[in-house]
């Protein structure tokens, strides 16, 4: 009951945070002098395509009156329409949203899957050659310019060895041969679930290199954050008793170590799932994936107004969200701490 | 017994936790492994079908989907799916016969009558007719989108036959190049747009009569997929490409390693220093054309801005290292204005006197301005689009000039929407400096003067950012346009003259005309460059041969 009550109250402040991004973010894009009407009517509209655009827009009205109106429409499902692509913009955040949760949930899947175990390693080897190593591993993945290694991925692997597509979701005779329905936007689920494994394969060799690139900052986050953690828990008396009992070390570090090292790192994981979602728009570039990041980038540029706000309040429900299933996870996995 | 016991619970457990890692681990490696040898083993079934890879620099390949409201990226396949009366001819420099077969016109060049192709269908089947000329033209004008504003000279349009229909206009205008521009020219099809309605245009249809027609929108891809009309008018040889798909690619590297690999057939555009590279490639050929896309530098004529004096314009306009420009900035491709018309077209002269970089010819006129070695004088303060590499290089390179006639130059990129708002608000706060470019809606002179020379109020600035107020000018231009129609050489005689003043009062630096550059598989044939419709493809007579 206790847990209950503490989501509903979460979920009653994410209304909070949503008025106070929305007001600001409204705000912050209008504050800013431009005349993104110029991208709704083309480029070499006339003056009157231009007032009557701001008409038909509603930006001829005061600025208190257009959040008015958008938040009344946003309670209503309609974020308004994007002034760059001419649809509505939840329409937009439809067709971008799925490309990008794709890609960023591999790219967390393989951050996890080598990231810790590179951590419990490193760790367990403190300041021997597989420590080094894997420091180096974590260095380069934090530091090393995500488009230097997204060109030089695309170089090695399409240019020279020719065994991977240089960018895009689908290559172009399956696209046209062996067409994906759409179900949930993510191609390889969908591909999957209606026995088209060409498209699966197509899609799956497609998703390589993004979600590698995209991949090297989580496992060296994940690998950094779990051997500091581990050497801290593997420090501590239970872990000491536990070896004094004979217990086997394999057991003491995957079983009572890892399980209590491994909440900070779960913990950042989830955090840094929704600053990825625009944050890979480098990533999105380069490999012509067409995600939320590349959306929110071109609409940023374009001063999309209803655009940016879209995305923003699109990304804080997701962080909101992630905040608390980490809240709650953490409450579920370690019994000392008590949710208020 | 007891310990041990735990002990055993506890390696069991531990046992299994670590055979669900292991499993996943290594469900994960066979997954990757998997997806990389099939695409090494699974040969994709060979296509019959003749696919063409087309990609257009940056994204949003299509904008516009309303036929009454196209005005932007889509024109790059737009007219192989629309088809208008006219088409302007790049090679003759000429306008041909299209949908319409012939036209005349009255000496006073009010009335245009247009008589039309027969045995044309659109895609949904239906019959194409004067009816659906009529009908279209009508609902772009009536819409005010788009560039449905090229049609302003049309007072009414009158079906005197089923395939035969006249325009009335209100003052002269030449209809027959209005009705060949790329956009919002081409009729469609009057009872399907009546049944579907503008929204169902944006779910990626239409209803024209060209070769090919939209079988795909891939939104999210930002793929366009077309496909061949099999009923197209102006028939079949068998080599053309039986299914189109137009990408848009924002980053030019990624184009390039497709192009090289043979993943794309070309594209309009990419940095020069790639396409220098890319020369030496065999499977690579780099068509250059002249284009009618010209870079200027629009001076601000009115108080409060230092440049409302003639002579400090003129002084500033002999700082302009023209050649080095050229060559520095656009590789070579360029070439220094003639005034503000592009070569082959209407308008344009090689006899109009141009600016050439003379330093001391800008000093003398610097001291007669007033301001004897830029003394006295503030900064002078240009903007251009953030992000416009050409620009920002041309700003650069200015800045350096100018500084060496003790000129300051402050430069600032912005976003193209917030210079636009800069250039249209109070006349304290507006730019001296305005760099852009500026290509034809339809192959018209008028086009450029109209849009950034002619004297307009405040509220109705838009593009005439040298806010510069001439009436001769004024009824020069519009007199020239209105006898374009039925006198040609009357016409060029205005519009030279119009351009003298220009370049008299120096309302802006005119930079260079660009030559448009493609980087193109030597097996793609066919491709024109036509200047009349910027970095448009015409499959219809593109094919692919090994």
């Amino acid at each position: 009951m206790r847990v209950g009550r503490y989501i509903i109250r979460r979920l009653l402040f994410l209304l909070v945070i949503f008025f106070v991004v929305s007001a600001m973010t409204f705000a912050v894009v209008r504050i800013v002098p431009a005349n993104p009407l110029i991208l709704w009517v083309g480029p070499h509209a006339t003056a009157e395509q231009i007032a009557e655009a701001r008409v038909e827009l509603g930006l001829d009205k005061p600025l208190y009156e257009q959040y008015y109106r958008y938040m009344v429409s946003i309670f209503h499902g309609d974020l308004g329409v994007s002034f760059i692509t001419h649809r509505p913009v939840s329409e937009d955040l439809m067709i971008f949203l799925p490309a990008s949760l794709e890609l960023v949930t591999i790219a967390m899947i393989i951050g996890l899957v080598i990231g810790i175990p590179l951590g419990v390693i490193s760790a367990k080897r403190k300041d021997k050659i597989e420590d080094h190593s894997s420091r180096l591993i974590a260095i380069a993945g934090v530091s090393l310019p995500t488009f230097w290694i997204g060109m030089s991925l695309q170089l090695l692997f399409f240019k020279y060895i020719g065994i991977l597509p240089v960018g895009g979701r689908l290559s172009a005779v399956v696209r046209v041969n062996y067409p994906i329905t759409r179900i949930t936007g993510f191609y390889l689920i969908d591909s999957l679930v209606t026995g088209n494994l060409v498209a699966f394969q197509d899609a799956a060799a497609h998703t390589i290199l993004p979600a590698l690139t995209l991949a090297l900052y989580p496992i060296g986050l994940m690998a950094r954050m779990t051997r500091t953690c581990m050497l801290e828990v593997l420090g501590e008396d239970y872990i000491r008793a536990a070896r004094a009992h004979g217990i086997p070390e394999k057991i003491v570090t995957y079983t009572y170590a890892l399980k209590n090292a491994i909440i900070p790192s779960l913990t950042t994981m989830v955090l840094s799932f929704g600053y990825s979602l625009t944050g890979a728009f480098l990533v999105e570039l380069i490999f012509n994936w067409p995600g939320l990041g590349r959306y929110a980038s071109k609409a940023i540029l374009g001063m999309d107004y209803t655009a940016v706000v879209g995305v923003t309040l699109m990304i804080t429900l997701f962080y909101v969200l992630a905040n608390l299933v980490v809240d709650v996870a953490q409450a579920y996995l370690d019994p000392r701490i008590v949710l208020e | 017994m007891k310990r041990k016991a735990i002990l055993n619970k506890k390696l069991w457990l531990n046992k299994e936790a670590v055979t669900k890692v292991q499993a996943v681990i290594v469900i994960a490696i066979i997954a990757v492994a998997a997806a990389v040898l099939g695409q090494l083993l699974i040969k994709t079934p060979p296509v019959e079908e003749k696919v063409g890879l087309f990609s257009r620099a940056g994204s949003d390949v299509w904008v516009f989907w309303d036929p009454s409201e196209t005005f932007s990226n889509e024109i790059t396949i737009l007219n192989n799916i629309y088809e208008g009366l006219t088409h302007w001819d790049s090679v003759s420099g000429t306008i041909k016969p299209l949908l319409a077969t012939s036209w005349d016109v009255s000496e006073d060049a009010l009335h245009w009558t247009f008589h039309l192709r027969e045995c044309v269908k659109f895609h949904c089947g239906h019959k194409f007719n004067a009816s659906a000329v009529k009908y279209s033209i009508e609902r772009n004008i009536e819409g005010g989108k788009g560039a449905s504003y090229i049609w302003s000279p049309v007072d009414s349009i009158e079906i005197l036959d089923e395939y035969i229909v006249r325009f009335n206009l209100k003052f002269p205008a030449p209809l027959d190049l209005i009705a060949s521009a790329g956009y919002c020219s081409q009729p469609y099809c009057p009872i399907c747009t009546e049944k579907h309605g503008h929204d169902w245009f944006y779910e990626g249809h239409d209803l024209g009569t060209g070769p090919y027609y939209v079988e795909e929108y891939d939104k999210g891809e930002e793929l366009v997929i077309l496909r061949k009309f099999d009923d197209y008018w102006g028939g079949w040889t068998g080599k053309e490409f039986d299914i189109v798909l137009l990408y848009g690619i924002p980053e030019a590297s990624t184009v390039r390693m497709m192009i090289e690999k043979g993943e794309l057939f070309i594209t309009d555009d990419l940095p020069f220093e790639m396409v220098k590279d890319m020369e030496k490639n065999p499977k690579i050929r780099i068509q250059i054309s002249p284009s009618w896309q010209n870079m200027f530098g629009l001076l601000n004529t009115q108080e409060p801005s230092p440049l409302s004096n003639k002579l400090l314009r003129q002084a500033i306009s002999y700082a302009v290292p023209y050649e080095v420009c050229c060559r520095d900035i656009r590789y070579g491709y360029a070439t220094q204005s003639h005034g503000t018309i592009p070569s082959e077209l209407l308008g344009h002269s090689d006899e109009l006197p141009q600016y050439n970089y003379n330093l001391t010819k800008a000093r003398e006129l610097l001291a007669q301005a007033g301001y004897p070695n830029g003394e006295g004088l503030e900064s002078l303060f240009l903007t251009y689009n953030a992000g416009d590499e050409d620009e920002r290089k041309f700003a650069e390179i200015y800045k350096a000039d100018l500084a060496k006639i003790g000129v300051t130059l402050d430069i600032k990129a912005m976003t193209w929407t917030a210079q636009m708002a800069k250039a249209a608000a109070s006349p304290e706060e507006r730019q001296d400096i305005f760099l852009f470019y500026w290509w034809p809606d339809y192959p018209d002179p008028y086009s450029w003067l109209r849009s950034m020379f002619h004297s307009v109020s405040p509220e109705d600035i838009v593009f005439e950012c040298a806010y510069y107020n001439n009436s001769y000018f004024d009824n020069l231009i519009d007199e020239a346009y209105a006898v374009t129609g039925t006198d040609l050489a009357r016409a060029q005689e205005m519009y030279e003259e119009a351009q003298e003043i220009l370049i008299d009062d120096a309302v802006a630096l005119f930079i260079y005309d660009w030559t448009y550059v493609r980087p193109m598989r030597v097996e793609l044939k066919g491709y024109i460059d036509n200047p009349a419709y910027p970095n448009a493809y015409f499959l219809h007579d593109m094919y692919w041969e090994e």
